[in-house]
């Protein structure tokens, strides 16, 4: 069985980018979020495609040089899915 | 006509009968009280405001009174009525003129969102506003008050009103409510400002109400554009210190002391964005009245 994140359909997530913070709000659950350049690098890739979690890590390795370390990647995947920003899919 | 054209008793018989039609900011309130202590307070210090000869469309009707049970003598207590409804419990008869003011809070805060309504203080000087987005305890009404004194205009001491249209701060120019240290220190400023009676054992202690200056009343169709957001902490004899803010951190700090931030949706965030683009946000530390009125003063004839 895997485990993927992806991007909740149907739902707007609007931005405000001031340097190197971003505010984003998601319509559908309301929740606003402060998120900095890893945070919403994080969620674009989640929101292109379906990934696993160390396959987030390794993206953000390669394209960003940033080595997430224990479990913070973990910790924001999570703070995302709370606000409703993504999802976990779990396929057979 | 403002009230004060009135004479105390002529006050006193239409609160006590039809109720009187008073002016707030944007706001027409219709009021009736049979307490000879809101009566007294209220006369005091709304003396400057519109009121109506005639009924008018009133946007809250609101009425203070004691019940008609056994609780009107025993431990009496007051009731707030909206619309003849009660919206929240009661509170001890001697709390009877603060329940006004929290009430009238209360029914801004909930139902008037056509505007971003952030808890917050906002002061004008040289066209310029600011707003002071604040927890309670923090220092905001007191700052408030200390800038009232030295020539700024009050255009909210709670509800900051910001347009959904245009971002304009919107006047509601009311009595500050100073808590506990800060009724003394506010006292010994000025032998001259008006104060309610002050109010104890209330759940924020110690409360008194110091009534605005007339400018502020007077001008209250005048809007104001906000140009700086700061986040204000009194720390007793600290120095003071202005530094500056990220735009994301302070749109957090607006948004979680936004009444109904989250009420307007997609409107609030995008209202609050422009908003934060518009100002400076900075964090200030202050101790002592004088140096924090210089750094306001020079923060607004600066920029």
């Amino acid at each position: 069985m895997s485990e993927y994140w992806e991007a909740v359909a149907g739902f707007e997530v609007l931005r405000k980018t001031w340097g190197s913070e971003s505010a984003i709000y998601h319509t559908g659950s309301g929740d606003t979020q402060l998120l900095d350049e890893l945070g919403i690098a994080i969620l674009n890739l989640v929101q292109a495609q379906r990934l696993e979690t160390e396959e987030i890590r390794e993206h953000i390795l390669r394209k960003h040089k940033v080595e997430l370390e224990g479990d913070s990647l973990a910790r924001l995947l999570a703070e995302l899915n709370r606000s409703g920003v993504i999802t976990r899919v779990q396929t057979p | 006509m403002i009230l004060s054209s009135l004479t105390f008793h002529e006050a006193r018989t239409r609160l006590k009968s039809n109720g009187l039609y008073f002016k707030t900011g944007p706001f027409t309130i219709h009021f009736n009280t049979h307490i000879e202590n809101i009566t007294k307070n209220f006369y005091k210090l709304y003396s400057e405001n519109q009121i109506f000869e005639q009924e008018v469309f009133s946007d809250f009707h609101i009425k203070i009174d004691l019940p008609n049970n056994f609780r009107r003598w025993v431990r009496p207590q007051v009731f707030f009525y909206l619309d003849n409804e009660i919206p929240f419990k009661p509170l001890p008869f001697n709390q009877a003129y603060p329940m006004l003011e929290w009430g009238m809070n209360w029914c801004i805060a909930n139902h008037s969102h056509q505007y971003l309504i952030i808890h917050a203080a906002v002061l004008e000087k040289n066209n310029k506003a600011i707003i002071l987005p604040a927890e309670p305890g923090s220092g905001k009404s007191t700052l408030a008050a200390i800038l009232t004194l030295n020539g700024w205009r009050l255009l909210s001491d709670e509800l900051a009103l910001i347009s959904l249209k245009d971002l304009s701060a919107i006047p509601l120019s009311r009595p500050i409510n100073l808590k506990n240290d800060s009724i003394d220190i506010i006292k010994s400023m000025s032998e001259t400002c008006i104060f309610s009676d002050v109010y104890d054992d209330t759940n924020k202690g110690s409360v008194a109400l110091l009534k605005t200056s007339n400018e502020s009343v007077s001008r209250a169709d005048e809007v104001a554009i906000p140009c700086f957001i700061i986040k204000p902490k009194y720390i007793n004899e600290s120095k003071a210190s202005l530094a500056r803010v990220s735009p994301g951190k302070m749109f957090m700090h607006v948004a979680e002391n936004s009444f109904n931030y989250s009420v307007l949706g997609k409107e609030g965030f995008e209202v609050l964005s422009n908003l934060i683009d518009l100002c400076g946000c900075f964090d200030f530390i202050y101790g002592n009245n004088t140096e924090a009125v210089n750094i306001m003063n020079s923060l607004v004839a600066n920029n």
